[in-house]
């Protein structure tokens, strides 16, 4: 059984006279100790349909409206609030976006840190404070015992973003979901962050699900990728399958619009033309026709059905076997 | 922390000095002299040798630099002098009225905002419900009262109702603490509510942009429990433009306290001011404004400790 399995997932946001559908239906799984990326544009639903797992939802307006969210088994959307209270980083916990936002201004470090396992784990404060200390110095900050007493805005973003992680491993969950936790951060300090989660998740069997809209960011950590298009799954498989053979036009997209050291830099980048559409407006058919190069008629009327072009490899295109042939075709010349 | 206590008192040795000038300047403005009236207050004829005899006395004769120098100097030997009217110390004056006047603002404050924090919260918590509804009804309401009414309406009701009116004495607050709030409680109700609307309505929208904060989801993402992720991350954050305004807001409520201090019969230093300057007894005037005046300083100075205590991202220096 996977550690989480996401069923037809649908979160909707009502507005007075609009429904936007930032989440809609979308399946997904992830298993003990693996790394899987769910990897998209922003205002693709990819934060929604985090946030949608541990019901921190903002509602009203959001409402989780269909699917199942199931940690080993249990559907998370049936529990009560105080059930789902408990799952919140003992089970499941996230790093957000923000590392500059996240904490409380107001609150010092020693308190965000071990305010969670006094709760979940049930430690005293002075057991709790001793874990935090350990904790701080697994993430690599330094002098541990005087950071302890300062205050977030004494730490620079990358140290704020180590601070998070040190708070999600903290209650020793089997799942850290990573919202975008890089994006802020200097490039310099990205590949920092991103190797320290994959050591420690890996070094403790933790799940990491890796939310990103860089592909070329998490290449080299995820085991498997999910692509994710206005609200919708479009294309998964093994990393390498993704990016030796994507099958989507959208996934071909993304991989040409990322700077490559290895390619002429003339003809290398090559931006996706458009918009994504507007998720309270999404059209009948395909939602990336407009853009698609490859569009067919079929696709303007018709969402696409998913396809496996090789074993666990699928997307929702009505060309798919064609696009995944004409990079594989490109694979074996190269 | 201690350096910038002792610099902050003595800011308010300048402080002082321009609003001493203010008074001494706005107080002369005013049309007529202390003279005029203590000899006209039989009724007779203006007796222009009386007039001049006391102009000379208190020195109201001499030109204007040499009166506001001997303030001044009178000022710096620590002396607010003596009253123009009445001859009793101003000290002694001010000591008498202080106490009611400072414990009624004081009162006020800790009322409004005892008020308004619960029920800003409770607003912000059940948006768009029915509490919230009633609570935002309420607090349009009492915005729209004016102080003294409700002061007033208070009063009759207990009177009416319970046969229960505020005692009469004089002993100050540490000789009879009972007796001295019971008298303060009804006009500190009346002003504190109207604090409470003001400040009710900032809680319920700063909590509001508060909840919606990163850090918030943070918490819940944390697993705590709903009311800590309340009282101890979103409150202290919400309350800190609660605190500004209750500084900016805290010298209004001296105004209010005067016209209260009159329905409520309380010596304060309100009522003291009305007759100093409708007597145009200058000396009187002079020092219970400078009085009141530090007291709104210190008050402000209180108020920037606190924000510091609260919010460790402001710095002293």
């Amino acid at each position: 059984m996977p550690l989480l399995e996401i069923e037809d997932l649908k979160t909707y946001f009502y507005s007075d006279d609009a429904v936007v559908k930032a989440v809609d239906g979308i399946t997904y799984d992830i298993e003990e100790g693996e790394t899987v990326a769910l990897v998209g544009e922003s205002g693709c639903g990819k934060s929604v349909s985090s946030l949608s797992i541990l019901g921190l939802i903002p509602s009203p307006p959001g409402r989780i409206v269909d699917g199942e969210v199931k940690f080993r088994g249990t559907d998370l959307l049936q529990l009560s609030a105080s059930e789902m209270r408990r799952y919140r980083s003992r089970r499941i916990a996230m790093v957000f976006q923000e590392p500059m936002s996240s904490l409380n201004p107001v609150i010092n470090i020693e308190t965000q840190l071990t305010e969670g396992m006094m709760t979940q784990l049930s430690l005293t404060k002075r057991q709790a404070g001793d874990r935090a200390l350990e904790l701080l110095e697994t993430v690599g900050i330094s002098d541990p015992e005087r950071r302890l007493k300062q205050f977030p805005h004494e730490f620079s973003g990358g140290m704020r973003q180590r601070v998070m992680i040190a708070i999600a491993l903290s209650c020793e969950p089997d799942l850290i979901i990573a919202d975008e936790p890089t994006t802020s951060l200097d490039v310099t300090i990205q590949a920092q962050i991103l190797d320290l989660m994959q050591t420690l998740t890996r070094e403790r069997g933790m799940a990491l699900l890796l939310i990103t809209h860089n592909l070329g960011v998490v290449a080299r950590y995820v085991e498997r990728i999910n692509i994710m298009y206005a609200g919708r799954i479009i294309e998964h498989g093994a990393s390498t399958d993704i990016f030796e053979k994507p099958s989507h036009p959208y996934t071909v997209g993304l991989l040409n619009s990322i700077p490559r050291i290895d390619r002429d830099t003339r003809s290398s980048l090559d931006p996706i033309p458009g918009q994504p559409p507007d998720l309270a407006r999404l059209p009948a058919g395909c939602h990336f026709a407009e853009r698609c190069r490859n569009a067919i008629d079929k696709c303007e009327r018709e969402y696409p059905t998913t396809v496996e072009v090789e074993p666990k490899h699928t997307s929702a295109c009505w060309v798919a076997e064609a696009v995944y042939n004409d990079n594989a075709l490109q694979l074996s010349h190269a | 922390m201690r350096d910038y206590i002792i610099r902050r008192v003595l800011l308010l040795v300048p402080n002082l000095f321009i609003l001493a000038t203010l008074t001494f300047f706005l107080a002369r403005v005013l049309p007529g002299d202390v003279a005029l009236g203590l000899v006209a207050e039989d009724g007779s004829v203006i007796n222009q040798e009386a007039v001049q005899v006391i102009r000379d006395r208190l020195g109201l004769n001499d030109p204007m630099p040499v009166q506001y120098a001997r303030w001044m100097l009178q000022l710096l030997q620590g002396d607010l002098g003596k009253s123009d009217v009445s001859d009793i110390s101003v000290v002694k004056v001010v000591a008498e009225t202080a106490e009611v006047t400072f414990l009624l603002a004081i009162l006020s404050v800790i009322i409004g905002a005892v008020m308004a924090i619960p029920f800003g919260i409770l607003s912000a918590m059940m948006r768009g419900r029915w509490p919230d509804q009633v609570i935002r009804t309420f607090s349009a309401v009492f915005l729209a009262l004016p102080n003294f009414w409700l002061g007033i309406l208070l009063l009759l009701a207990l009177v009416t109702w319970f046969s229960w009116s505020p005692p009469i004495f004089q002993e100050t607050f540490l000789d009879a603490p009972v007796e001295q709030l019971q008298r303060l409680i009804l006009p500190s109700i009346a002003i504190g509510t109207s604090f409470a609307a003001v400040a009710t309505r900032l809680t319920r929208s700063t909590m509001l942009e508060v909840l919606n904060q990163d850090y918030i989801r943070t918490a819940r993402a944390k697993g705590l429990f709903p009311n800590r992720v309340i009282v101890r991350h979103a409150l202290p954050n919400a309350v800190l433009p609660v605190i500004t305004l209750s500084a900016l807001l805290f010298a209004g409520l001296l105004n209010g306290a005067v016209v209260l201090e009159r329905i409520f019969a309380l010596p304060g230093m309100g009522v003291e001011i009305v007759t100093a300057t409708s007597e145009r007894d200058f000396q009187l005037l002079q020092g219970l404004v400078l009085v009141l005046g530090a007291f709104v300083m210190v008050w402000m100075l209180l108020i920037d400790l606190l924000y510091v205590a609260l919010d460790k991202r402001i710095q002293l220096e």
